[in-house]
């Protein structure tokens, strides 16, 4: 590929990713005059050869958030007319359907924190298919704030978007995050309320059995069960802590 | 025409586009749109854009008719026979795929991949692999299904399948046919004659559930008049509670919907009864949000991952709604043959008190079937997204 530079005079429409305020791992490129990527001090013309070679080329490894902004600036100095927007995501790995064709635009407008968050945990448009949803981009900003908050991993993430969405347009509480593990819980329990309360019920028979028991509710999908730990010191406790177990429970649920 | 002409408006309001591809232009059915929509059809080869859909791509496909010819296998094994769950030996078999009907948690919306309602005109290809099947396997007794990708009947005066394959299945006594249908839709075939072995069943919901869930249906009160017009016309009817879908007062609402049935049915005038709870991929979950918001009792129920990876109801919910509805049939007779539709050993245990393969009004029906032999070169039009 051959490559010249070019002056910053030159009458391109230069499109600055600096302006947006959002760090990016692009390096300048212009293409038959146009600012693909930032103009700063190093940059490359590349103009003899097809966009969508010079992009495959020049940006083998860009990941999902990097592409969305690339494919901006492709859109803003008219280039979308030379690429479809299919071929262009396809070819950097992150395919579009119908489903998700509308992400891209969602995704350059949310915040640095949510963009990195997206980065780190390499989130594909799939995942983020629940906010499709919604119908206000800045509902999508607040709503994803507290997920890169707490720097949830990929398939926290996808859990806790899906109720939040659902919390969302149910008008019901969003609970402010603090402590991931006790956010998520919370989550669940706005998002689940009966089945909280029949599980609160099944957990009562807790209270009616042996101090020296730890029993917990454990739930596995659609199964829930109790799960108890006893300890015992030597073979005869745990004979008899067992067994005052059982006839305890026995007694309670004959 | 025998589409009668009252309910003209009724079929063309229901669709925007027919289209018929010309190397069946001359087929019986193809006929019949041309002469029923004249001003919507187009014979032209149609290239239905295959892949994952928009829920607009989606609701329009239910507007778009496509007649053409299937190169794949009408005949399946019935797909709800997954890993961990108690399975039925139902075969399907499959003369379209989508529906003209609207159900919030209707499964098509997590597996059809083409952008119009396919109606496959050569009928007589699938009869063809029922032979085939049916010469292997002379001494099996096997029910099959036509209502698992399109509904059985709902446009069955358009298509008028019904009559071929209840005349199909006079001539086979030990198979068993089952219409599936949530429409009302009788009258085009309930003068044929047939030999007992047509059963012709509805998916029944209370009322409320009906108008708040399944949209474009017919109403419980027309199922079950359409359901006793059969009746009196000596078909076998059944009846699939199914999806039970969990409400503030369901236990009342389905209640109610019992007493409708029995009312109106014996137990020894229903073939049999199922049932089942709400259940869907969770991949479904987002595009029922995208279609029918929050307000549907589906998008809002309280789901989780099942065993089989499906989104369902709590398990110790799901046995209290299907504990409490059997015994409300119980309660009025024992001689109703119920099951249960895609559910876990377990929960038939904790729900009917034992295996199916042990009760003896069903067991019959889970005795296991032998496999159907894949068609060479398969080219199948849809598959699981």
């Amino acid at each position: 590929m051959d490559k010249h530079k070019l002056s910053l005079e030159n009458d391109s429409k230069a499109l600055s990713y600096g302006l947006r305020g959002k760090a990016l791992s692009l390096f300048s490129l212009s293409w038959k005059g146009h600012w693909i990527t930032p103009a700063k001090e190093h940059f490359q013309e590349v103009g003899d050869q097809p966009l969508m070679t010079v992009l495959e080329e020049v940006f083998k490894n860009l990941d999902l958030v990097d592409t969305c902004r690339l494919w901006q600036n492709c859109c803003e100095i008219g280039f979308d007319q030379e690429v479809p927007k299919k071929q262009f995501f396809k070819i950097f790995g992150f395919p579009i359907n119908p489903r998700t064709e509308s992400l891209p635009e969602v995704f350059i407008k949310l915040s640095d924190e949510c963009l990195q968050w997206i980065r780190k945990r390499r989130f594909s448009f799939g995942d983020f298919v629940p906010i499709l949803s919604l119908t206000s981009t800045e509902d999508i900003s607040r709503l994803l704030k507290p997920l890169s908050q707490c720097d949830l991993s990929r398939s926290e993430g996808r859990k806790a978007l899906d109720l939040l969405v659902d919390l969302k347009m149910m008008n019901r509480e969003v609970p402010t995050a603090s402590n991931k593990i006790e956010w998520m819980q919370q989550l669940e329990m706005n998002r689940f309320p009966n089945t909280q309360k029949r599980d609160e019920v099944k957990e009562q028979l807790y209270d009616s059995l042996p101090k020296y028991g730890n029993y917990r509710g454990v739930r596995q999908g659609d199964q829930w069960s109790h799960s108890l730990t006893v300890q015992f010191s030597e073979h005869a406790d745990g004979v008899k802590k067992l067994k005052a177990l059982v006839d305890k429970m026995e007694t309670l649920n004959p | 025409m025998n589409v009668e002409q009252s309910s003209l408006s009724f079929w063309n309001h229901k669709f925007d586009e027919v289209w018929i591809d010309p190397d069946v232009a001359e087929s019986d059915i193809s006929k019949r749109f041309i002469e029923f929509f004249p001003e919507k059809v187009k014979i032209a080869s149609y290239k239905s854009q295959q892949g994952v859909m928009s829920p607009l791509q989606f609701d329009q496909s239910k507007r778009k008719v496509h007649l053409t010819r299937f190169k794949g296998s009408f005949f399946k094994k019935c797909p709800g026979h997954t890993k961990g769950m108690a399975c039925c030996n139902y075969f399907v078999l499959n003369l379209g795929f989508q529906c003209d009907m609207n159900c919030s948690y209707c499964y098509l919306q997590s597996f059809i991949n083409s952008d119009a309602l396919t109606v496959y005109t050569n009928g007589t290809d699938a009869f063809q692999e029922l032979d085939t099947y049916f010469q292997q396997n002379p001494k099996t007794r096997v029910r099959v299904g036509t209502g698992e990708l399109i509904d059985s009947l709902s446009l069955d005066p358009l298509t008028l399948y019904s009559r071929s394959l209840i005349r199909y299945f006079k001539d086979r006594p030990q198979w068993k046919l089952e219409f599936k249908t949530k429409s009302a839709f009788v009258d085009q075939f309930i003068n044929e004659p047939h030999i007992g072995n047509v059963i012709v069943s509805w998916s029944l919901n209370p009322q409320n559930i009906v108008s708040s869930e399944e949209h474009g249906t017919a109403s419980l009160h027309d199922r079950l008049d359409a359901a006793l017009k059969c009746k009196e016309h000596g078909f076998p009817v059944a009846f699939h509670i199914d999806p039970m879908i969990w409400h503030e007062n369901w236990k009342s609402n389905y209640q109610q919907l019992v007493q409708e049935i029995c009312e109106r049915f014996q137990p020894q005038d229903v073939a049999h009864l199922s049932m089942g709870a709400i259940r869907f991929q969770p991949e479904q979950k987002s595009f029922m949000r995208e279609r029918f918001g929050m307000d549907s009792l589906i998008t809002q129920a309280e789901l989780f991952k099942g065993r089989d990876g499906k989104m369902r109801y709590d398990a110790e919910l799901r046995k209290e709604m299907f504990k409490f509805l059997r015994n409300q049939f119980l309660n009025i007779s024992d001689s109703w043959k119920i099951f249960l539709c895609m559910e876990t050993p377990e929960t038939w245990l904790e729900s009917t008190g034992s295996h199916p393969y042990k009760q003896e009004s069903i067991k019959d029906m889970f005795q296991s079937a032998p496999s159907i032999k894949a068609k060479k070169f398969e080219k199948p039009s849809v598959h699981p997204s």
